[in-house]
């Protein structure tokens, strides 16, 4: 028993190894901050350490994990805004109401980029997680169609449709919140 | 509907759509208001999406493994009492629930000097004869999903095939 227990252990400090990097880099990607991102990982493997006999092999690994890394920043960020709602009477945005920036600890960022990182966390917010995963597989991953067909087990034409609507969904939803703001639509690039 | 479009879009993103099909795909954005405004959004779409890459390499500090595994104990400890709420176990405790109904039922039904226990009644055989339940305990499904997934090596970026359980 003992035996066994060691050897699940050696397998999963290896799937640790293996994707630490890969996960931290995805939560500091988000959150721009060591610590959150040092909790966040270590509650990302804390969590695939007691659900990993429901891992289904339907996709890759690395989705799975990828999948759980996302939902955790974005529990973290719903956390945080909640938090930040029982303090502060002083609402921002409407529908999503003050999703509170991460406080970066490496070089200062400019306040445009800091509205860009807000605006595109909000925005990934309003639609559904499978769509979120698979924009952020494919463009901050870089992932092609043929890539991101292969980790999830379905076919090529399944995530063109996928992706098509995902970018109709996320553009919508750009829209409306600009609209709201009373902004143009155009994002500034770069 | 947006065939060319759908067909096409990530392609010619990526500036590798050609032919026929970049025809297509450009006639379809002529004709179609939808798929105009959204082709017309993208490159902003993207510049937005790159803001979550990481400006460079990072990872975690050296000793990761050890302070995830003190979590994991740390949480295993402090959640003694969810182990009533873990699946296999809540099963189990239903099962042993349902066999002592059963066992306390046939008993009063039989009333005393009755034999409590009717093998041949199909409600006890199955209360008494708890399953295994196998693929519902966390432990076992770690082991055999642990094993598979590390004996796969480093191709965590596909798909994997089932794993076949050795027991
Ligand atoms: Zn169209």
């Amino acid at each position: 028993m003992r035996r066994i227990q060691e050897r699940d252990e050696a397998a999963f400090r290896e799937l640790v190894e293996r994707y630490q990097n890969k996960v931290y880099s995805i939560i500091y990607g988000i959150l721009r901050n060591h610590n959150d991102a040092e909790d966040i990982a270590q509650q990302v493997f804390t969590k695939i350490y007691f659900s990993i006999g429901s891992f289904d092999f339907r996709s890759s690994l690395l989705t799975w994990i990828y999948k759980i890394t996302v939902n955790e920043c974005y529990d973290y960020l719903r956390k945080r805004r909640v938090r930040k709602l029982v303090y502060e009477s002083d609402l921002g945005d409407e529908e999503t109401p003050g999703m509170e920036r991460s406080e970066p600890d490496t070089a200062p960022l400019i306040d445009e980029q800091l509205e860009r990182r807000d605006l595109v966390l909000k925005l990934l917010e309003k639609v559904s997680p499978e769509d979120r995963n698979l924009m952020l597989l494919k463009e901050v991953e870089g992932h092609s169609v043929e890539e991101l067909a292969r980790m999830t087990g379905m076919n090529e034409n399944t995530i063109k449709v996928k992706l098509f609507r995902a970018r109709q969904k996320l553009l919508k939803a750009a829209e409306r919140l600009m609209k709201r703001k009373g902004l143009p639509l155009k994002v500034e690039q770069g | 509907m947006h065939e060319p479009v759908v067909d096409g879009l990530e392609e010619y993103l990526a500036g590798t759509l050609a032919g026929q099909r970049l025809a297509a795909f450009q006639h379809h954005v002529t004709v179609c208001g939808e798929c105009r405004r959204l082709v017309a959004a993208l490159p902003a779409q993207q510049a937005m999406l790159s803001e979550l890459r990481p400006p460079r390499p990072v990872g975690p500090k050296p000793g990761f493994y050890a302070r995830v595994w003190a979590r994991i104990e740390a949480e295993r400890a402090s959640s003694i009492w969810s182990v009533f709420l873990e699946p296999a176990f809540g099963r189990r405790l239903s099962y042993a629930a349902l066999a002592l109904l059963v066992v306390l039922s046939v008993a009063v039904w039989n009333g005393p000097g009755q034999p409590a226990i009717d093998e041949t009644n199909p409600m006890v055989v199955f209360a008494i004869d708890l399953p295994d339940a196998p693929g519902v305990d966390p432990g076992h499904d770690r082991a055999v999903v642990l094993t598979h997934l590390v004996s796969m090596g480093e191709n965590g970026d596909e798909a994997p095939s089932l794993p076949v359980s050795s027991d």
